[in-house]
């Protein structure tokens, strides 16, 4: 079989189709049919479905009215709200604690910080005057035991 | 802006000028006449472009819906298998292109149904049916002018001068097309042919 018989093999087989049975009665009984358009069954329902959504928008007004305008004030009051965590518990992370006394500032200068300089020294703020005594700083009793040092060498000179 | 595409671009230049228009239930009769007259042929023409059956009945039901909207200006039609014709071969297009971006599946049963009854061996009818069903597909794969001439030359009731009316173009650039068409999908066959 060549390749011209082949193709007008295939081109009688879509030529030649047949119609499935009853086609012709399906198509007169679908032209019969009322169109599917907008008839005047769906013009009084939409009518209706209109008039329903405006009744119950009527009805619903005022109580939205109340809804939206508690909802404006709380979203554009100007005073900010303190809330107090209640005693013994801790605030939420939004809440201002009011400090029943007094309380000192303790803020240090940003750039008066404590620490290390970069040459590793420790830094003293200005304006703290540090006396600083002659000689040796001895440890305290504390660190070399209950007898005073003045004790211990006389002792040891006794030896 | 392409007039072809629209049912207006289509009745454009089909119509007799003083034509008497008809009463509605005139229209009716003359709609159904035209069904039992042309429906099978519009759905061969349905079928070879959408190779299912259910898919080319809805192209018939589609073009006959649009004649009876437009039935007030159906007896000044000059040539109606023409014009029915054109209808439907737009419809199946549009329905091709907009179904473009789903899978097509090979209905070889539906090949099978269509097929015209012969005194062959059901297995030979098989072969046969894969045979078609892979030079169908080939058909596919040409360009849209030539796979359109050659679709529309395969259904009998249309002639040469009919196919140029239907697709707005000469007699002999129909025959130059559909040479081309049956040239480009030999070639391919033997491709085919020849990687096996």
């Amino acid at each position: 079989m060549n390749t011209d018989s082949q193709i007008d093999a295939a081109l009688r087989l879509i030529g030649r189709a047949e119609p499935p049975q009853g086609l012709e009665r399906r198509v007169i009984a679908r032209l019969e049919a009322p169109p599917r358009g907008f008839t005047a069954v769906h013009s009084v329902s939409a009518i209706a479905m209109a008039a329903s959504i405006a009744i119950a928008a009527l009805a619903l007004g005022p109580l939205a009215g109340q809804l939206s305008s508690h909802h404006g004030e709380t979203s554009v009051s100007p005073i900010p709200r303190v809330v107090l965590p209640p005693k013994g518990a801790f605030g939420a992370a939004s809440a201002v604690r009011v400090p029943s006394s007094a309380v000192p500032d303790l803020s240090v200068p940003a750039n008066h910080v404590r620490g290390r300089a970069r040459s590793g020294r420790a830094k003293v703020p200005p304006g703290i005057h540090v006396a600083r005594s002659a000689g040796v700083v001895v440890p305290g009793p504390a660190v070399l035991g209950s007898a005073p040092l003045h004790s211990r060498s006389s002792a040891t000179a006794q030896h | 802006m392409n007039s072809m595409g629209t049912f207006e671009g289509q009745l454009a230049g089909w119509f007799d000028a003083d034509a008497v228009p008809r009463t509605e239930a005139q229209a009716h009769a003359a709609v159904t006449e035209l069904v039992h007259q042309y429906s099978a042929t519009l759905y061969r023409v349905a079928y070879s472009v959408t190779r299912n059956a259910g898919d080319a009945e809805d192209v018939v039901q589609e073009t006959f819906l649009r004649v009876l909207r437009h039935c007030e200006k159906l007896n000044e039609l000059r040539d109606t298998r023409v014009w029915l014709v054109r209808i439907a071969w737009n419809l199946v297009l549009d329905r091709k292109r907009r179904s473009k971006a789903r899978p097509e599946a090979e209905d070889i049963d539906d090949l099978v149904r269509v097929l015209p009854a012969k005194d062959r061996a059901a297995d030979e009818e098989m072969i046969a049916t894969q045979g078609h069903a892979r030079i169908l597909r080939l058909i596919d794969e040409l360009p849209a002018k030539e796979r359109e001439v050659l679709l529309l030359s395969a259904i009998d009731e249309l002639s040469t001068v009919e196919i140029a009316g239907i697709l707005g173009t000469t007699e002999s650039t129909i025959r130059s097309r559909i040479f081309r068409a049956r040239r480009m999908l030999g070639g391919k066959l033997e491709e085919k042919a020849g990687n096996r």
